[in-house]
């Protein structure tokens, strides 16, 4: 197929910028470390909601 | 010459040193080797440095576009249908009492969008006042605990299941018929009731099951104080008027701490010693400023706040006590004791001995001689006649009386309950929130009786080691969750609300206890008991009150408020009966060690010991934290070669322990003091195996109290134990930091008659080192200020900003690296010998500096200051360099060395619903950055807010910090310094009151009162 950049140092400087971008990418995101340093593990427990918060309607409130 | 040593000045490396000809070549070149030969092109690398570059930042770009942003945001969920009580940003405040302890204060609960978040003292309530002790302040945490019981669970097949309520309820009932039927005892064991409901609620279960009897029980009860005045007055014991009294004698009683209502009894006592209420104490008047004696061996609240202490064993009180009785009224009885033949037999400074007579009696009538709950019967008996010898009965409040809705169980009903357990006598046993497992004495057999009973059933919030030996555990709602009515003295009523439905599925216990007496195993439990409240209060307490609104209006104004008052007699008060004297018995001195088991300032009897704030606040006087410890004298301790952490053997009547040991200035030799609530077997995963149960050196026979013990014996092991201690404590001993905060002035100190002869005797630098003109402020400038006087030391004020600014518990291996993260400390410093130091604590906090130097050092600008004099901090902009934090000379900067929520005890702090009980208004911090106190930059951002909705000018005032809210001595002032008319313009220029380190020129803008203390000498 024909390259539509027809200067040869452009292309290649392209080429190099898309094959870093995606290697670039999968590093980041399969990198175990990263993620441990992330602390992941917080998005899992804030998201597990196992109680519900709800007011007593007999309740009466006032200023402080 | 090479090799010869070079004879010039200064040489920058061996090589020079040694006049090495290198050295020459390398002085003769202009550059490096390497740098200017010419290189050869083709042998560098194909790719351009504009291409390296190139590819360098198109990878970085795409990483971070690659990234995903790791902090989870949560979910949010809007509103289908939004409640009417919610304005979401917007709090809500509920009034509700505490249940803590028996004291019962009134408490406001904060809620945002639902959930609780603050607890702070109820203002219309007339005992504490808008004032709460340090276990109400962290009771917010034991709502969020994420290990609280959560359904009801029975023993099946010897293995504890879950199971329904109908199901427990259905057995239970069963039981308790059966055990009517069988004519078998049936025992519900409770704390102290200080509700009416509940105990016509008790009334009416007695009345459904015949055989049912009652116990009630504290581990730290005032059993010997009231049994006393019983004996010697008539009637139960009277309150006192603290704040009329000019001259205090604390008997081993710790009124400004554990023993009593600490918040009223505190604002009681500093009121009296307050430097803006003018000059009015010359001594000759016999001041208006109040003098305090503590006569005491432990080092505690108010021994650290005396103006004179007398060390004296518990032991040796009685004949103290006896000593000054025979010194104002000699008669043949007492002829024996001698008060200066005392003072000389123990050590004691005669002349401080001498003083307390004198002003004594020169004080008739406006003095209080006051014993410790724990003190023997005797010694309160003797205390009574004193009061009454010395005409301080006037102090006695008349208007108002304390109020008891069941007597405590004495010895004799558990011994009979035991007996009968034994004899299989007793069909069911119900724990209602109790631990009797845990808190009674174990001689008293409690454990091996339980053994007998068929039917053991434990209510509680969270399991206990009573719930281990239990068939049946029953969840119960929290407080906050509850319903109730309070009454703890005359003329004053307070509710308690619940301002949330229970998070799990659990039931208030009066409710349970109701439909047990209803017969009812399906019943709807909370609605039930509210009923039986408000029928209650709409058929006794409405009509009494003979008010013209209707009851409904009523019953939600006494919502509203939390509490009611009107006029109801107090009980009279009938002067001491002469034939008490002969139930005082004779001074009974140890021949070796005393043992004291005392109570603690922070997890009471054991019932908070899974509150990690509460484990994690460090004891006032000897700073530790996470454990309990015996504590001995510095002379003690030398006498038995141990030091700071050696494991000790105490051993009384057959029972013995170890425990590690503490050097505690101050107390008495021969003695020995534990802290109660400790070495729990059977909490949540935060309070097992913290510290050590010295429950089991307790005996339901002592000579002296349950509390106290003589002929002790003390034998030092060669093991050891680490004490985690927020604060070094051998100051005394090292000759640098002996009495360092004298020597750099950072705690000022003076005596009261100092005060008077010159106001100005304190040091003030007031040097204007600078080569910049100053930073004018000239709208708000936030200041502090805090009286010294005042302070208690209690660590309110740490515990109320734990809550307000979501500070994580670290556990006990980081306060050991000295990372524990309050943004306020009380630092305690002793003066003088180690026999008999004085003690002054000081809090202390980020001080906002005009000058700050941790400003200058933050290569990232993440600490800045405002136009309104906050030291500011970003979070998200610190890099965690802790370069601010060396720069500070106050170190009052924490950091989060690690991500504190995650390390400890394995994600306790992430695990839900704990992160409910945030502030949403304050971040939450993560690992790698610095924190400090803001000065509740929240609380200002939204008094800011409410004058720019009103259309008014921000003054500064109406601004609370959470520490100067929570204060019971209104030690802390805070507010705009710049406002003439403002309390912090007078602190700030009050002619006591200095900066500390103010020499350094940093410009700190938290100004302490110097501490005055009451004594006659300089």
């Amino acid at each position: 197929m024909k390259s539509s950049i027809v200067n040869s140092e452009r292309r290649k400087f392209i080429t190099k910028i898309g094959i870093g971008s995606v290697v670039s990418t999968f590093m980041v995101e399969g990198f175990g470390a990263f993620k441990l340093f992330t602390g992941s593990k917080q998005t899992k427990k804030n998201s597990e909601q196992s109680v519900s918060i709800t007011i007593n309607p007999m309740a009466v409130k006032r200023t402080k | 010459m090479a090799n010869e040593p070079n004879e010039s000045k200064y040489w920058k490396n061996l090589r020079e040193y040694h006049n090495d000809p290198s050295v020459g070549d390398d002085k003769a070149r202009e550059f490096a080797k390497g740098v200017t030969e010419d290189f050869d092109v083709d042998t560098l690398s194909p790719m351009s440095r504009k291409q390296f570059l190139g590819a360098l930042a198109a990878s970085a770009a795409f990483a971070a576009a690659g990234c995903s942003d790791y902090r989870d945001k949560g979910e949010i969920v809007p509103y289908n249908r939004k409640p009417e009580e919610i304005t979401l940003g917007k709090p809500n405040f509920y009034a509700s009492t505490c249940t803590g302890c028996a004291e019962a204060c009134g408490i406001l609960i904060k809620t945002r969008e639902g959930r609780p978040i603050k607890i702070d003292g109820n203002p219309d309530h007339p005992v504490n006042q808008g004032k709460i002790c340090a276990k109400g302040q962290a009771s917010i945490l034991n709502l969020y605990d994420p290990e609280r019981l959560k359904e009801p669970m029975l023993v099946n097949s010897g293995i504890l299941s879950k199971s329904s309520w109908k199901e427990v309820n259905t057995k239970i009932i069963a039981a308790l018929t059966a055990a009517v039927n069988q004519k078998k005892e049936i025992a519900l064991v409770t704390h102290t009731v200080t509700s009416p409901s509940a105990k016509r609620l008790l009334t009416e279960f007695v009345a459904k099951y015949p055989t049912a009897k009652i116990y009630s029980y504290e581990l730290f009860n005032d059993l010997n104080r009231r049994s006393a005045w019983t004996k010697s007055n008539g009637g139960s014991f009277p309150l006192i008027q603290w704040d009329k009294a000019k001259v205090i004698l604390a008997i081993e009683s710790d009124f400004l701490g554990y023993d009593g209502n600490m918040p009223e009894q505190t604002r009681m006592f500093v009121s009296k010693r307050d430097v803006m209420k003018g000059k009015n104490f010359h001594a000759s008047q016999s001041f208006g400023w109040n003098r305090l004696y503590s006569a005491d061996a432990t080092m505690h609240s108010t021994a650290m706040n005396a103006d004179y202490r007398l060390r004296i064993r518990p032991d040796q009180q009685l004949e103290f006590v006896l000593s000054l009785i025979n010194e104002f009224k000699p008669t043949a009885q007492l002829s024996k004791y001698s008060l200066s033949a005392f003072a000389k037999k123990n050590g004691l400074d005669e002349a401080v001995v001498k003083q307390l007579a004198s002003d004594l009696s020169a004080n008739k009538g406006a003095a209080i001689v006051h014993a410790g709950s724990t003190m023997p019967e005797s010694v309160h008996i003797a205390v009574n006649m004193l009061n009454e010898l010395l005409g301080n009965s006037a102090l006695y409040r008349k208007d108002q009386s304390s109020v008891e809705h069941l007597e405590l169980a004495k010895k004799e009903a558990w011994e009979s309950l035991v007996a009968n357990m034994n004899a299989g006598k007793v069909g069911v046993v119900v724990h209602f929130d109790t631990n009797p497992v845990y808190h009674l004495a174990s001689d008293l057999g409690y454990t091996e009786g339980l053994k007998k009973v068929e039917t053991i059933v434990t209510l509680a919030e969270l399991t206990n080691e009573s719930a281990g030996v239990s068939g049946f555990v029953l969840p119960i709602n929290h407080p906050f969750e509850s319903w109730g009515d309070h009454k703890t003295r005359t003329g004053l009523m307070s509710l308690q609300q619940p301002v949330i439905s229970p998070l799990y599925d659990t039931h208030q216990k009066e409710a349970i206890l109701l439909s047990w007496t209803n017969g009812n195993a399906n019943e709807n439990k909370d609605a039930l008991y509210h009923a039986y409240i408000m029928n209650r209060w709409e058929k006794e307490v409405y009509p009494a009150l003979k008010l013209k609104v209707d009851f409904k209006s009523f019953w939600y104004s006494a919502l509203h408020d939390g509490v009611i008052t009107y006029s109801e007699p107090a009980q009279s008060i009938a002067g001491f009966r002469n034939d008490a004297v002969k139930a005082i018995g004779l001074p009974a001195v140890s021949n070796d060690f005393v043992l004291y088991l005392h109570d603690n300032y922070f997890v009471g009897d054991g019932r908070f010991s899974n509150n990690g704030w509460l484990q994690e606040m460090p004891h006032p006087a000897s700073k530790i934290a996470w454990d309990n410890y015996v504590a001995i004298s510095v002379a003690t301790a030398k006498e038995l070669g141990a030091e700071e952490g050696t494991m000790v053997e105490v051993a009384v009547g057959g029972r013995s322990m170890k425990l590690p040991v503490h050097v505690q200035p101050g107390l008495a030799d021969k003695f020995v003091a534990v802290m109660l609530g400790y070495g729990r077997s059977v909490s949540g995963s935060v309070g097992t195996g913290v510290g050590f149960n010295a429950n089991q050196l307790m005996s339901k026979s002592s000579k002296l109290s349950q509390w106290l013990y003589s002929d002790v014996k003390v034998s030092t092991t060669s093991e050891k134990y680490l004490l985690a201690s927020t604060q070094e404590h051998h100051s005394l001993d090292d000759t640098f930091l002996k009495d360092i905060q004298k020597k750099r002035d950072i705690v000022q100190e003076g005596t009261l008659i100092q005060y008077i002869d010159d106001p100005k005797f304190i040091e003030k630098e007031h040097h204007e080192n600078t080569i910049v003109p100053r930073v004018k402020y000239d709208g708000v400038k936030w200041a502090m200020a805090i009286d010294l006087n005042k302070c208690t030391g209690c660590g309110v004020c740490t515990l109320s900003c734990n809550v307000e600014n979501n500070i994580p518990v670290v556990g006990k291996e980081q306060v050991m690296k000295g990372r524990e993260m309050t943004w306020i400390r009380i630092d305690r410093y002793f003066s003088g010998s180690s026999d008999a130091p004085s003690v002054a604590n000081q809090p202390m906090m980020c001080q906002h500096c005009d000058n700050a130097p941790c400003e200058n050092v933050c290569p990232v600008v993440a600490t800045t200051h405002s136009p309104d004099g906050l030291n500011q901090m970003a979070y998200n902009r610190c890099v965690g360099t802790k370069y601010c934090s060396n720069n500070c000379p106050y170190k009052v900067r924490r950091f989060n060395f690690l991500d504190f929520r995650n390390e400890f005890n394995s994600e306790y702090q992430y695990q839900q619903p704990l992160n409910m009980m945030h502030n949403p208004e304050v971040t939450v911090r993560s690992r790698g950055v610095m924190e400090k106190c803001t000065f509740c930059v929240q609380r200002i951002m939204e008094t800011r807010q409410h004058a720019i909705e009103d259309g008014v000018e921000f003054t500064g005032a109406g601004v609370t910090t959470a520490c100067q809210e929570a204060c019971p001595a209104e030690a802390i002032v805070f507010g705009n310094v710049n406002d003439k008319n403002s309390t912090i313009y007078k602190y700030r220029h009050h002619e006591v009151g200095y900066r500390v380190l103010e020499e350094i020129n940093v410009g700190p803008n938290v100004t302490y009162i110097a501490k005055l203390r009451n004594t006659v000498e300089v």
